[in-house]
């Protein structure tokens, strides 16, 4: 049976409470499931132009209630004026039980409209429940939606890289008027069914760390929120930049690019198959960019100059010397030891100044 | 040569004088109430902010936040460094981690709560109110600056809303408060183990005593100065009214606790959802929106008692103002002007005028609401009544909510910035603050 809850603005909700209160719940949920879901009934404020789709949040999270963990499918979206004349916004979270987890994904649960309420009619009330029909997204197609977004559906594959090694969950910034829902599907597709489950998402931005935090939100790049963060932060990723820069080249991303034909191709080929299962690694946490990385990433963009430089010392006898003398002068004076050097100048100075004055004045 | 060495001595010794090392010491506050989560503590247990990107990640703030640790070591200046060596000047309470402004171990400050039951009118008023007292410093013989303006940028969102384009006609609404999910209101932080849910206050730096119009007038630009005496902080909170109706209490979601901080409460009270009010003064229906008022506020004043764990016979002397909302909505009709606001010439509030206002206002909430009244009566020993309209005349009209449906307004789809002109919108506030609160209770306001 479906286990849901809405939340909504009413002037009387079904627990007595006025404004943003419980407008309808399956009969018999436990009071401690009713607070949870509730607590995630929040829909961050979106940027001034958004469009009534832009503002919506789908979201599959995990919860803690009571001791147990529960799968939470939620689309949170604005519902017209409330009962006080003000913009309201209508929460719909169905819990999820196995049976309804061996059979469907939660992406293709959320993008079936006919399945989430766009309104509340009436007064608040209990629900009498039911059962979700089957929904599973095709595992078989090539991901259109990232290579329209993104130029290359590969990337789809080094996000979910991404996703596997963060502990933490990461924020993955997408152009201006993407469809994030599709491709949040799109990259569940790449998984086998049984592990979609484990894979939580929200369309619009969810605070990392929080007991309601996801592996992975899908960001527009106008969030409000997004500016609140340093977009240098580790858990903030562009794609075509840091981990996301380089086109991937595996087997996951040619299967995100061309689909299942792809593995048939490459099987009169004789290549390597594509892993049946991706192994989910425990989670662990990314380290944080050091010195050393950027260092060593700036070595590697360096390399076709340094051969330049190394051609250019075999032709010149006096090349390396030079060279050595230079770097020698640029980190003196990248480490500010010319400050010191002035100073003392300047106090020498001075006090030369001083005695000559002070001669001549006598 | 003596004007050269005299010269030169006198370079030295301002050198010296203003090297951070010579420096006057800072006077601290003795204890510090952390404004998101109210935990007392010594500024000596203050935490700091790390500012090097490398130290992402705190155990208690979260994996995003920048860490925060208890600093060993400082600069001559007296910032701390982090662990990397970097210079921080941005401190966190030790036990939620959340941040606040250095202000607060250096200034005492003033807690208010601004309550009221949903769709009330808070969020309007508190635009409106902290709008005026940036305007207006010369009538109101006060004016307050953001202490942190990044930590007030929910405020902003809502007064560039508001007052941001006064020439627009274009219609613009405030957002209903939410109860959680807002990175501008709320804060999560994993407190010994558990999540918790905490408001992020707005803070403000309060100068009393500023110079009068004409002081202003006749002053160059360049010599006119902030009132440094008297400077203090003001702590506001804007919950979503959700919060205080009975039950809403959690531990989870402690976001109401500041109630037991509180220097003084505004309650907003609003007369267009009480359904005897509106017939006591002639107003049509609104559609249904009656709320029980009155269980807020003896809810709230309950929270109260509790949380600063006082006997149930115990009077509280938490100064209640109790500001009666939408005035632009019911003034008219309850025969009431508010067109005049309560401002002495030279600046300042004008006692007499509140007085005057307090007391036609309890008549009528006596005789329209006797059972609020009641609970205002066993609630606080000290109560002003004051009206506010947070957006004007022009909003007049018989709409439920935030705003009214008059000239400038369609029913619930917002006002038109040209149109607004807030009234009494700041004498709230005002009337709050620590040092008007003292001064109306030596004019015998409180009753």
């Amino acid at each position: 049976m479906i286990v849901e809850l809405i939340h909504t603005s009413l002037a009387r909700g079904l627990d007595g409470g006025s404004g943003y209160t419980v407008a309808g719940r399956t009969g018999g949920m436990p009071a401690a499931m009713s607070e949870a879901l509730s607590r995630l009934s929040g829909l961050p404020p979106a940027w001034s132009d958004a469009t009534l789709e832009e503002k919506i949040l789908c979201a599959f999270r995990r919860v803690e209630c009571a001791g147990q963990s529960l799968s939470v499918l939620s689309r949170i979206a604005p519902s017209g004026m409330d009962y006080t004349g003000r913009a309201n916004r209508l929460s719909h979270h169905r819990v999820i039980d196995a049976r309804v987890m061996s059979e469907s994904d939660p992406a293709a649960l959320l993008e079936d409209d006919a399945l989430w309420r766009q309104e509340w009619v009436g007064a608040a009330r209990e629900l009498s429940g039911g059962i979700l029909p089957v929904r599973l997204a095709r595992d078989d197609a090539p991901l259109h939606t990232w290579e329209r977004e993104f130029g290359d559906a590969g990337f789809a594959a080094s996000v979910l890289d991404v996703i596997m090694k963060s502990g933490m969950g990461v924020w993955l910034v997408v152009p201006a008027m993407s469809k994030r829902l599709r491709l949040a599907a799109e990259l569940m597709s790449l998984m086998p069914q049984k592990q979609r489950w484990q894979f939580t998402f929200a369309t619009r931005p969810v605070a990392p760390g929080s007991e309601s935090s996801v592996k992975i939100c899908f960001v527009d790049e106008r969030e409000p929120e997004l500016a609140a963060h340093n977009s240098a932060s580790a858990w903030i990723f562009r794609v075509g930049a840091g981990a996301l820069a380089a086109r991937p080249t595996g087997e996951l991303a040619q299967r995100a690019r061309h689909g299942r034909d792809h593995e048939h191709v490459n099987a009169n080929q004789s290549a390597p198959k594509v892993r049946e299962n991706i192994q989910w690694s425990p989670p662990t946490t990314l380290p944080a960019t050091r010195e050393q990385d950027v260092a060593g990433i700036s070595q590697t963009s360096a390399k076709p100059r340094q051969s330049i430089d190394q051609t250019h010392t075999h032709t010149h006898t006096h090349g390396p010397v030079v060279i050595q003398v230079r770097r020698v002068a640029m980190a003196s004076a990248s480490s500010g030891v010319w400050k010191w050097f002035a100073v003392a100048f300047i106090v020498i100075a001075a006090l030369l100044w001083f005695a000559v004055q002070s001669g001549g004045a006598s | 040569m003596r004007v050269g060495v005299y010269d030169w001595f006198m370079s030295l010794h301002l050198s010296l004088t203003t090297h951070p090392l010579f420096r006057e010491s800072r006077v601290l506050m003795e204890r510090v109430h952390c404004p998101s989560c109210r935990v007392s503590f010594a500024p000596s247990e203050v935490l700091f902010v790390a500012e090097d990107a490398r130290l992402v990640g705190d155990p208690v703030a979260g994996p995003t936040q920048q860490l925060r640790f208890l600093p060993t070591r400082f600069d001559v200046g007296g910032a701390a460094l982090d662990p990397e060596g970097a210079r921080c000047t941005r401190v966190a309470c030790p036990r939620c981690r959340i941040e606040f402004p250095r202000a607060m171990i250096e200034l005492p400050s003033a807690f208010i709560s601004v309550v009221g039951a949903p769709g009330s009118g808070k969020s309007h008023l508190l635009a409106a109110m902290t709008w005026g007292l940036r305007r207006e410093r010369a009538r109101a013989g006060a004016f307050m600056v953001d202490t942190e303006p990044k930590l007030n940028a929910r405020l902003h969102r809502d007064e560039n809303i508001l007052f941001g384009a006064p020439d627009s006609n274009e219609i613009v609404r405030l957002a209903k408060t939410e109860i959680a999910g807002d990175a501008l209101l709320y804060r999560t932080a994993c407190v010994k183990g558990k999540d918790e849910t905490l408001p992020l206050p707005l803070i403000f730096t309060l100068h009393l005593g500023a110079q009068s119009a004409e002081d202003i007038a006749s002053s160059q630009l360049d010599n006119i100065q902030p009132a440094t005496h008297g400077a203090s902080l003001v702590v506001l909170y804007d919950n979503a009214g959700e919060h205080f109706l009975p039950g809403a209490d959690e531990s989870a979601q402690p976001v109401t606790r500041h109630l037991s901080q509180s220097r003084a409460i505004v309650f907003v009270f609003d007369p267009t959802q009480d359904p005897r009010f509106r017939a006591a003064v002639g107003m049509s229906e609104n559609g249904g929106a009656n709320i029980r008022q009155d269980l807020v506020l003896t809810e709230t004043f309950a929270r109260v008692r509790h949380h600063r764990s006082r006997h149930a016979a115990d009077s509280l002397d938490v100064p209640l103002i109790l500001v009666l909302s939408k005035a632009d909505a019911w003034s008219k009709a309850a025969n009431i002007d508010v067109s005049v606001e309560p401002y002495l010439p030279s600046g300042g509030l004008d006692f007499a005028a509140l007085k005057k206002m307090d007391r036609t206002l309890r008549p009528l909430l006596e005789g329209a609401c006797p059972e609020f009244m009641t609970a205002v009566r066993a609630a606080s020993s000290r109560v002003l009544i004051v009206p506010c309209s947070a957006l004007g005349p022009c909003a007049t009209g018989d709409v439920g909510g935030d705003v009214g449906a008059g000239v400038g307004v369609t029913r619930g789809a917002g006002v038109r910035p040209s149109q607004i002109r807030p009234q009494w919108a700041s004498v709230a506030l005002l009337a709050s603050l620590p040092l008007e609160v003292d001064a109306i209770q030596n004019a015998s306001l409180w009753t």
